[in-house]
């Protein structure tokens, strides 16, 4: 897939989704192993269920953050910069559901010799359920415009860095 | 006796500032390819330095999230809340500025940016924004990871 320039995206559009899952205990135990996360609702099956009443083993916010960055990397791709995300933990995600990470762009905007393209995200399972809405802004080259900086500064869009 | 709202308030006016002092870590390539791994992302930037420099990188690129294994591995900081139940990870932000390189000294510290008392619909609610700076060794800003937590 073509990495989009600024003028390629029009508001309102969908972004290609990204697909996880079904998730398994392997997947969580893998991620809070390689985050050092030993909360025990993320591997311990008892005190998840018993202790905290909860429906399973939970997967990581984190985990699902990743999904949300990746989907936007992916879209983005090279040329592209994620500048900013955020998200809601609004559901609970269990082992057997199947993640997708969605986009969609709410707001286009020239800044500088660049584009700025915030986009609504989030995070459904299989039942369509949204479990972590969230925002994100990227900043997009235009067609015949510079490259976007690497490493990125936000005083290339002319606002305070942060 | 059950705290009173003023003394909530005193207590949340209180946590904001910075916390500890900064603590530095490694970026490590193993830590970065078992977390890309988990996650199920191949893209060779976070394996293959050869690939990552191809592309204009200065190294093997951590994935974002790596952060949290800072976050985890930081200085062991709770919030003992003289009220409430529970603590709630509400809300996650982040900016991202430069990439985090293998080989890279991160150095993160942490501030508590906002504490308040929000009127929930089933009581107060205490907020608590925590804000982590990461700085790699050449100075440069790498990534803000803003954290809301609610106290109910």
């Amino acid at each position: 897939m073509k990495a989009p320039a600024f003028e390629d995206v029009l508001v309102g559009q969908e972004i290609p989704v990204l697909v996880k899952g079904p998730m398994t205990t392997a997947h969580v135990m893998r991620w809070s192993a390689s985050m050092e996360n030993w909360h025990r609702i993320h591997y311990d099956w008892r005190y998840a269920t018993e202790h905290d009443k909860l429906p399973d083993v939970m997967v990581n916010g984190s985990w699902k953050q990743h999904v949300m960055v990746q989907l936007l990397t992916d879209w983005v791709g090279e040329t592209g910069w994620l500048w900013k995300i955020s998200f809601q933990f609004r559901g609970m995600n269990v082992p057997g559901d199947t993640l997708t990470a969605w986009g969609r762009v709410v707001r286009k905007e020239e800044r500088g010799p660049y584009g700025v393209v915030d986009l609504e995200i989030g995070l459904k399972n299989q039942k369509g359920d949204e479990g972590t809405p969230g925002t994100a802004s990227v900043v997009l080259p235009r067609r015949d415009g510079p490259a976007v900086p690497y490493p990125f500064d936000p005083g290339a869009l002319g606002v305070a860095t942060a | 006796m059950e705290i009173q709202v003023p003394d909530i308030e005193k207590f949340l006016a209180g946590l904001v500032g910075p916390v500890g002092k900064p603590d530095t870590m490694a970026v490590e390539l193993g830590a970065v390819r078992k977390m890309a791994k988990a996650v199920e992302d191949f893209d060779p930037i976070h394996y293959d330095a050869a690939a990552a420099i191809a592309r204009g990188y200065r190294g093997v690129v951590a994935p974002w999230p790596l952060l949290w294994l800072f976050y985890f591995n930081g200085t062991e900081h709770s919030i003992d809340f003289p009220f409430g139940k529970a603590t709630v990870h509400g809300e996650d932000e982040y900016e991202f500025h430069e990439p985090v390189i293998v080989g890279d000294e991160i150095a993160m510290q942490m501030v508590i940016t906002d504490a308040r008392l929000k009127q929930g619909r089933s009581g107060p609610l205490g907020i608590v924004v925590e804000e982590r700076r990461f700085t790699n060794q050449l100075g440069a800003l790498c990534a803000v990871l803003r954290t809301t937590l609610i106290r109910r």
